[in-house]
């Protein structure tokens, strides 16, 4: 500062030439600086005002863009729901339905069986004889003496007496066979009952099921009528299957990072252990590439089960080479398992060589190494557990794919409401500056405050001296309230 | 992509690899030059240091490292000298056994009994020098186990050259003291700081004294990162 002294033994002199030469300077220069404050207020006014609007403009357009993925989300997934659902009642039918005719047909053989043995029960009593009458007529003539008559009444009555006993004999075998017939129709009845609540349980379960599907393809049509409507995408949120497959993911990480501990060490005897890729070790990289191999493979694995659509080509590959890429799949996690399994097993040998070598160095080769370095356990553990892990890294494709779908809605959503705040933030800002610039010609005005009173004095005390422009334009804080709005 | 990118893009990534294969791809193999006094005061602990080296150096070399030992007597820039190298192979089960027989040589070595009249340090970090060089590995240090006190047979000359320790670090380790620097401690600091001269002016990287044996271990780590 001294060095702007025109004085410099003598600073008070200085400072105060220096302050009475800027005040001239000024007073003699107000009017043109006056209008580069004005064209500084509006050049930041202007700025704010467009990036405001910028801010509004883009989270207004990816807000829109945001509800029409939701949309197109929402109805991917109603018609995933309603084609599993008729996948469903197409099962349903083909088992229970299918069936149906079947039942039909048995349940009338069944019933034609029992009117078959309903006709054969019909009680039907023994016939009187025709000529019953006029014996009847003979045997009531009076008992004469005459043995003659006697004889032949005697004769009459028994020859009766043996065709009443004949017929209900024969009354009585028609009743025991038809009581046979129906003790028989009894389990032929329970079977028919079986049959028919089995065919109205079938019939039910197509009745639930089909006013299910006539549920989702109404809704499916409300949706399709309804385009506009934001319900739907408000129904459907991305944030549930975004958090459920980012714990998963992390859980999977997790195992990877076992996995990959596991693998690490006795990568070094296969590949050279000193070497090393951007600083790390070659074995470090190679176990990691078989793991993330191992994810790879799962990947194509889930695609080719057709459970996730990541590779969305592959899903227009021909059957043929689909199981073909499904057996190549399977065979390839089989080989990296059993691979990894048998790593794992070559790094309890591993550690337990350079236990005793770190032993043997310190002078305590014949000392026992330790109960738990001669126990199968650890070695069975980790053998199952490098050969079961590979299988299940091989399942993180279904949360990395719910993780990529809703994740872009996620992103889009944050995305909207960062512009948001940007906007917000940025009128706030706007705001401030604004009426920091309004107030500099009045801060300019009053550092000039002596020279302009005397000026004020020497010309007309009437006419209004200040030269400060009027804006044209609105204020600033209206153009910057009004890009908020927008 | 069209053909002529796609082409132009494997043709550049191929490129890229090779300039990294072939280029600066840095290396992180280490080479210790281990030097043990056996002359004077300091020939008594002979087991002791190489029990120390087998304790701190060697479970901590990995595959690719490479390790010598040098006797320092009184002529000590002589092939005779050097007790021992061993650069460890590349598969840790093959590096352990190669331990294990560097270990053996070395207990070999401390059984020998020997006291030499002279302290030829220069001229086994010369030697020490020399095999470096000629490993050419990712980092170099030489390790002194000595009183760092230097006599010379009369006629012997002995002179670190500018730039016989580039690149090299050098440790002084368990420095004994002489019974002149227990009278006078400065003789001691004096002769250290005479050492750090005399490497950094050779063109070491680095020059440490160390005397809790338990710091070799990191000090090494340290230098290989």
């Amino acid at each position: 500062m001294e060095s702007f002294y025109p004085w410099p033994d003598s600073p008070g002199l200085s400072i105060l030439t220096l302050w009475l030469s800027s005040v001239v300077f000024l007073w003699a220069a107000r009017v043109p600086m006056l209008r580069a404050l004005r064209g500084l207020a509006h050049s930041i006014e202007g700025g704010i005002e467009s990036i405001t609007k910028w801010c509004s403009g883009m989270a207004n357009s990816l807000s829109t863009r945001q509800r029409e993925t939701l949309r197109a989300a929402s109805e991917l997934e109603l018609q995933s729901r309603i084609s599993r659902e008729i996948v469903r009642i197409d099962d349903s039918f083909a088992e229970k339905l299918g069936r149906y005719a079947e039942l039909q047909r048995k349940v009338d053989d069944l019933v034609s069986g029992l009117e078959d043995d309903y006709k054969q029960c019909g009680d039907s009593p023994p016939q009187v004889p025709a000529w019953a009458g006029a014996v009847e007529a003979v045997a009531a003539i009076p008992n004469n003496a005459d043995p003659n008559v006697r004889k032949v009444l005697e004769g009459i009555k028994e020859s009766m007496t043996d065709a009443e006993k004949r017929a209900f004999k024969s009354y009585k075998d028609d009743t025991s066979a038809r009581h046979k017939l129906l003790g028989k129709m009894r389990p032929t009845w329970r079977e028919i009952r079986s049959l028919l609540a089995s065919m109205k349980d079938a019939v039910a379960k197509a009745v639930q099921t089909s006013s299910k599907l006539s549920r989702y393809v109404d809704e499916y049509d409300e949706l399709v009528n309804n385009r506009e409507s934001e319900a739907h995408a408000r129904n459907y949120s991305p944030m549930k299957p975004f958090i459920t497959s980012l714990i998963v993911m992390g859980v999977a990480l997790g195992g990877a990072f076992v996995n990959f501990q596991l693998i690490a060490l006795p990568m070094s005897e296969l590949v050279p252990a000193g070497a090393r890729l951007g600083g790390i070790p070659v074995s470090t990289v190679s176990a990691l590439v078989l793991v993330l191999m191992e994810v790879a493979v799962g990947i194509f694995l889930m695609d080719m089960l057709g459970i996730t659509d990541l590779f969305p080509k592959l899903a227009t590959v021909a059957p043929s080479r689909r199981r073909l890429i499904l057996w190549l799949s399977l065979c390839g996690l089989l080989f990296l398992s059993s691979v990894e399994s048998s790593l794992a097993i070559l790094r309890e040998q591993i550690v337990a060589a350079d236990s005793v070598l770190k032993q043997s160095l310190a002078g305590k080769a014949g000392e026992a190494v330790g109960v738990a370095a001669g126990s199968q356990i650890p070695v069975i553990g980790q053998a199952v557990l490098g050969f079961v892990l590979p299988w299940l890294l091989a399942l993180v494709a279904i949360p990395l794919e719910m993780l990529l779908d809703s994740g872009r809605h996620v992103a889009s959503k944050a995305s909207v409401l960062a512009l948001h705040t940007l906007g917000g933030t940025t009128r706030i800002v706007g705001h401030m500056v604004c009426g920091l610039v309004a107030a500099l010609p009045s801060v300019y005005d009053v550092y000039i405050a002596i020279p302009l009173r005397f000026e004020r004095i020497w010309r007309d005390p009437d006419q209004d001296m200040v030269a400060y422009p009027k804006a044209r334009t609105r204020s600033g804080k209206q153009r910057v309230s009004r890009a908020g709005a927008a | 992509m069209t053909s002529p990118t796609k082409r132009i893009c494997t043709a550049l990534g191929v490129l890229l690899l090779a300039a990294w294969g072939c280029g600066g791809a840095p290396q992180y193999d280490q080479a210790i030059g281990i030097l043990i006094d056996v002359s004077g005061t300091y020939a008594d602990r002979k087991a002791d240091t190489i029990a120390l080296i087998k304790r701190r150096v060697l479970p901590d070399m990995v595959p690719g490292d490479t390790v010598f030992v040098i006797r320092i007597d009184s002529q000590s820039y002589d092939e005779s000298n050097l007790v021992g190298l061993m650069r460890l192979d590349h598969r840790p089960s093959q590096a352990n056994a190669q331990k294990l027989a560097l270990a053996q040589m070395l207990d070999e070595f401390a059984e020998k009994r020997e006291r030499a009249q002279y302290t030829d340090i220069p001229g086994a970090i010369m030697l020490a020098s020399e095999y470096l060089r000629e490993i050419d590995a990712g980092s170099s240090t030489i390790l002194v186990f000595s009183d760092m006190q230097t006599d010379l047979p009369p006629g012997t000359t002995r002179t670190l050259a500018a730039g016989e320790l580039e690149g090299t670090h050098v440790a002084a380790v368990s420095v004994k003291r002489l019974a002149a620097d227990t009278v006078d401690p400065q003789a001691y600091r004096t002769r250290l700081a005479s050492w750090e001269r005399m490497v950094k002016r050779a063109g070491a990287r680095g020059w440490r004294a160390i005397l809790d044996p338990t710091r070799i271990t990191p000090y090494l780590s340290e230098i290989r990162s």
